[in-house]
């Protein structure tokens, strides 16, 4: 039996089926890849890419907590005479059981009370707490530092993208106190009257010497009584 | 298939085995403590105190120094990576350069903890121990305008541009010094965190502004430059100079009344917070918060004898 003559493969086909091999690898695994500035800046930034970039508003995140977390969050401030209370007699203690702080940071109490304006210079009023002889302070003036920021507890440095934005909150909400409750303050704040407010403090560490304030407290709401 | 099973039935058995192989000796976890320089005090005291933690709490231990330069940087997690650390306490170079080095140590499994400097990222690093820079420079800000009055010109030395610390300390001390519009910054220039630097750069401003009444440094090696660079003007007796670190020279100084004032952040706490992190996630923990802020305290003449030794006594 004759051996069967093989008909020769096409170079053409062949040459077809060997580009389309390797167009098909090029394209599976490109050599050069082609990438958006802005997306290879979120992911050099840690977005992976999936979500868009926001630019953070302080001021915008300030009045939204102003208005929608803290007027609920003032009902779980804590009693002044409670604090006081305990901080005369054991600081630690006191910082211990109501102090509020962000991380290893600073002490803050945040403290709802009543008392009478006893004394008014400049930017501070002095006030005796209803029912106690304890003296505090209210502070009118310029508002700095995190105190309101971290001494409400209700701001998680970790719901924020990171410490600028954080520290730029702070300096929002000190605003908002110097726009919204100190004016009506340092305008009708005097000895004699009394007055309501809610607020937040540095937690001491030592009893303040005796004729000194127990706490100075920077109001986040406050109202004159009659 | 006499012979396949008589082979499918065997196994070693373990009472063959040498008691070394029973149970293999698991070597000690490694830490790698990464920090940005080892040419400034305080900078060796964060490193050496979470490397000694990490020893006390049982894991080898190696500082890699990467002399304030990213590429070293890069370089050190190239190598820890490959040597199979267990985990890196990392105090990083640059603020968003660093990230990249930080998501390939956790893409290879390795958490990193970051110590006194932020990398702007949520989710590359393990967790983060911050010290709480701007509210320092806040109360800073305070005693400044109680010391040097509310009038006058001023100089600021600002640190590493790339460092978010240099930021949080410069724009906490502005919130209270700007509103006092009869203060006035007359100069103000990076030296990097140096304190030789820092005596160039303010010898140079001196040259041009000669009628300054302070300078705020945004680290205690800048103060001790200006400092220096105030005592060959003739000048350290009437110009106040401001620093923030809490190292023991400067505290010293604050104490003699040379330099007017620190900030002391605790770069023990710190350390030793990040290495028992490390260590409890070697023993299993995942969750972690991702910036922890740590405070810190004013250190004036009045209250210096709390504080030495990069803390409180």
């Amino acid at each position: 039996m004759a051996a069967s003559k093989q008909r020769p493969i096409a170079p053409r086909v062949l040459g077809a089926g060997l580009c389309l091999s390797l167009g098909c690898l090029l394209w599976a695994y490109p050599p050069v890849r082609l990438t958006r500035i802005a997306d290879a800046a979120r992911t050099q930034s840690g977005d992976g890419g999936s979500t868009p970039t926001v630019q953070f508003d302080p001021s915008a995140a300030a009045r939204t907590f102003w208005d929608s977390v803290l007027p609920e969050g003032c009902s779980k401030a804590t009693a002044l005479t409670e604090i006081l209370t305990t901080q005369q007699a054991d600081p630690a203690l006191a910082r211990s059981r109501h102090g509020r702080k962000a991380g290893l940071g600073d002490t803050y109490y945040f403290v709802e009370g009543c008392g009478r304006v006893i004394s008014r210079e400049g930017a501070r009023a002095r006030v005796v707490i209803d029912g106690t002889t304890d003296l505090v302070e209210l502070r009118l003036g310029p508002v700095f530092g995190n105190t309101v920021r971290d001494g409400t507890g209700l701001l998680d440095v970790n719901q924020y993208p990171g410490l600028d934005e954080f520290n730029a909150l702070s300096s929002s909400l000190n605003a908002l106190v110097e726009q919204e409750v100190l004016p009506e303050l340092r305008a009708k704040a005097q000895a004699g009257g009394r007055v309501t407010f809610v607020g937040c403090a540095a937690a001491p560490e030592q009893v303040p010497p005796a004729g000194a304030p127990l706490l100075v407290i920077i109001p986040v709401r406050a109202k004159l009584l009659p | 298939m006499i012979t396949i099973l008589a082979f499918l039935g065997c196994k070693p058995s373990a009472s063959t085995q040498a008691p070394s192989q029973a149970k293999a000796q698991t070597p000690p976890q490694r830490v790698a403590v990464v920090v940005s320089t080892l040419n400034n005090p305080w900078f060796v005291v964060l490193a050496e105190t979470a490397r000694d933690r990490a020893r006390e709490l049982g894991y080898e231990a190696t500082i890699f120094d990467s002399q304030n330069d990213p590429t070293k940087e890069s370089t050190h997690f190239d190598n820890l990576i490959s040597a199979g650390y267990g985990a890196v306490l990392f105090n990083c170079t640059d603020a968003e350069g660093s990230i990249a080095n930080v998501r390939r140590a956790k893409a290879a499994g390795i958490p990193v903890f970051c110590m006194d400097r932020e990398i702007k990222a949520n989710d590359a690093a393990t967790s983060q121990i911050l010290s709480d820079n701007y509210s320092g420079c806040i109360a800073l800000g305070q005693y400044f305008i109680e010391q040097v009055g509310e009038d006058g010109n001023y100089v600021e030395l600002l640190g590493i541009v790339a460092d978010t610390n240099t930021w949080n300390r410069s724009k906490g001390f502005h919130s209270v010094v700007d509103r006092f519009p009869g203060l006035k910054m007359v100069a103000q220039q990076s030296a990097d965190f140096d304190r030789s630097k820092a005596l160039e750069v303010l010898e140079s401003i001196l040259q041009a502004n000669p009628d300054i009444k302070a300078v705020f440094c945004g680290n205690d090696a800048m103060a001790m430059g200006a400092y220096q660079a105030l005592l060959a003007a003739g000048k350290a007796d009437r110009i106040k100079v401001f620093g923030f670190d809490g190292a023991d020279d400067v505290v010293r100084s604050v104490a003699e009344g040379k330099i007017t004032a620190t900030v002391m952040q605790f770069p023990k706490t710190m350390a030793r917070t990040a290495a028992e992190n490390a260590e409890a996630f070697f023993k299993g923990r995942r969750e972690f918060p991702q910036r922890v802020p740590v405070a810190v305290e004013l250190v004036t003449r009045s209250n210096v004898g709390k504080f030495g030794d990069y803390g409180r006594k």
